[in-house]
């Protein structure tokens, strides 16, 4: 893409993230006057005639965004990397079964009680065993046999390790008696358990992650020349997979272990900055952790005040808002070919 | 750098596709690799390249065996072209040949000049800079080899395997392909390709090896190697060969 064009794209980009912030913090059940949170938000806790307000978006509404944010970044630049790795435009934290792994891993630590004082934490190491699990499963059951691995026997060994675990998950449910309706909150996803306790490690996590990412871009980019072509190029196919999908799997439990699961952004962000940008992940990865930061924190306003009182699973709005989205997409490329 | 291979075998699945093979191409010098299908040509260039581990005998860069080295330190002096490559992707010509500097940049290092230079010479040798922003899709079949021959030469390396370089290319593009990669063994670059047609062997190769069932059939100069006998031997078909003191011709 145009250089001129790319920075264009960022801007926008950019401006859909303020907005949706914006958006995010402004807009709830409770409305707030504009000139009050203005300087709830710019004069901190101060003592004004609204306590409650201040209680309202520095307590609830402003993490909340955060996490949207980062949970949508983490999500987006996982699936990009993973339809980069396995070079299949399939490919997602979902597909593969990470989010199953993850899902499994901190419904047992819920089923056994685990959480303790650690908490939210405790989630997260669990979640991200379960996915490493499942990580490393695929890719050992890939390489039995001997020769190139085939990515589309990796999709398959995911596709059939995420029912496993989804079962796995189901049996935990089953099996949970008192802990049972933990687990389906937990299950059912969704951002409502947002606060600056899982912020303070899902920041780090999903950006430094990124960060681990990007002198990977270049490589990625190469990967499209297949297995043996990029190892003609210097570069160690294996020790590149290990390596990206290690930090893509702690970026994914991490955002599984705060919101659950929740589909398609992975799928739907990458696909779309993929056909608007071009294919270039120093591009793309930078793209994908705006892109769905802001698709994120508009669904999930948006789940939060259609039917309020009541709050939507924001998983069922980034389906219902993503998938027409894609296909619209999918239409405009058609005949075009490529990733 | 010399290339050579010793007694090298390697076996698909326990059948053989190469028997105790000794071969060796020597820098400044355009060794064709020739021989029917499923002789092993393309097995033996993938041996040579590390791609594949030989079950006997081994593989060298100069003195080093190649099946020690790490990917890195074979694509530091080895440029690969391969048969089949895939083009379906959006990436234009100029990040395609950009990969050719992988192997000579730290991982957290930034784009160098000497990375920019070594980019901007591939692409004027192998006059791509015309269509250097243009997505690689949208190339026609010998622009896109003329851009992944670019990839090649980014690399900066002191030997090239090629595999039926000519593949899908007009006879001109042949000839010109063909002409500019004599023009790179002139240079030192110790060149090894695999070829089909013999008369392109005969016409630009220094030394030509023909395979037959994974053994070596024949190693030598061209005049020597392509005679009416031996290619009615490997080959089955009969042809006429005409020779000046220049120039070989084969007829079929």
């Amino acid at each position: 893409m145009h250089s001129g064009a790319a920075r264009w794209m960022f801007l926008a980009l950019a401006l859909l993230v303020l907005l949706g912030l914006g958006a995010g913090v402004a807009i709830g059940p409770v409305m707030i006057p504009l000139d009050q949170l203005v300087d709830i938000l710019f004069k901190g806790w101060g003592a004004e005639d609204k306590p409650a307000f201040a209680q309202i978006v520095h307590g609830l509404r402003v993490p909340r965004a955060l996490t949207a944010a980062l949970v949508g970044w983490a999500l987006a630049v996982s699936g990009a990397v993973m339809q980069g790795v396995f070079q299949n435009p399939l490919a997602s934290p979902y597909v593969l079964g990470i989010a199953s792994g993850a899902s499994a891993g901190a419904a047992l630590v819920i089923a056994l009680g685990l959480q303790g004082s650690l908490g939210g934490f405790a989630l997260a190491i669990g979640a991200f065993v379960g996915g490493a699990v499942v990580v490393w499963v695929v890719q050992h059951l890939a390489r039995l046999r001997s020769g190139p691995v085939r990515t589309d026997t990796l999709i398959l060994a995911g596709v059939a390790l995420g029912a496993l675990f989804s079962a796995v998950t189901t049996l935990l449910i089953f099996l949970s008696g008192e802990q049972l309706k933990a687990i389906v909150l937990w299950i059912m996803g969704g951002l409502g358990r947002s606060s600056w306790s899982y912020l303070t490690w899902l920041a780090p996590v999903v950006v430094a992650g990124t960060a681990l990412l990007l002198p990977y871009a270049r490589q990625m980019n190469a990967l499209a020349l297949g297995e043996t072509g990029v190892r003609h190029l210097g570069v160690d196919s294996k020790r590149l997979h290990r390596v990206l999908l290690g930090v893509v799997t702690l970026m994914t439990a991490s955002a599984v272990a705060v919101a659950g699961t929740i589909g398609f952004v992975g799928l739907i962000v990458p696909h779309a900055l993929r056909l608007l940008m071009g294919p270039d992940h120093r591009l793309l990865l930078p793209a994908c952790a705006l892109g769905g930061a802001a698709f994120l924190m508009t669904c999930d306003t948006l789940a939060r005040t259609a039917w309020a009182p009541l709050e939507l699973p924001v998983g069922v709005l980034t389906a219902m808002v993503g998938a027409p989205f894609f296909l619209l997409l999918l239409l405009r490329r058609q005949g075009r070919g490529g990733l | 750098m010399k290339l050579s291979v010793r007694g090298v075998s390697f076996a698909y699945d326990g059948a053989f596709a190469l028997e105790q093979v000794d071969l060796e191409a020597r820098p400044g010098e355009v060794l064709a690799l020739t021989g029917p299908n499923g002789a092993g040509k393309t097995t033996l260039l993938r041996v040579m390249s590390g791609a594949l581990a030989p079950c006997q005998g081994t593989a060298y860069l100069d003195a080093l065996d190649v099946a020690a080295l790490k990917p890195l330190q074979i694509a530091r002096r080895l440029s690969v072209l391969e048969q089949e490559k895939p083009f379906s992707f959006d990436f234009c010509a100029q990040e395609v040949v950009s990969w050719g500097r992988l192997a000579h940049r730290r991982r957290w290092g930034r784009w160098s000049d000497k990375d920019q230079r070594a980019v901007q010479r591939a692409l004027e040798l192998t006059q791509t800079q015309a269509f250097a922003g243009r997505v690689l899709r949208t190339l026609s079949g010998g622009e896109r080899q003329r851009v992944f021959l670019a990839l090649a030469l980014a690399q900066e390396p002191e030997a090239l395997l090629l595999d039926e370089p000519t593949l899908h290319l007009d006879l001109n593009h042949q000839l010109q392909l063909l002409d500019f990669i004599r023009g790179l063994a002139r240079d030192g670059l110790t060149v090894v390709m695999a070829l089909h047609d013999l008369n392109l062997a005969a016409r630009y190769a220094d030394r030509v090896a023909v395979l037959r069932q994974g053994r070596l059939a024949a190693y030598g100069l061209p005049a020597d190697v392509l005679t009416e006998r031996r290619i009615q031997e490997v080959w089955g078909v009969r042809v006429r060969v005409l020779a000046d003191r220049q120039r070989l011709w084969i007829l079929t």
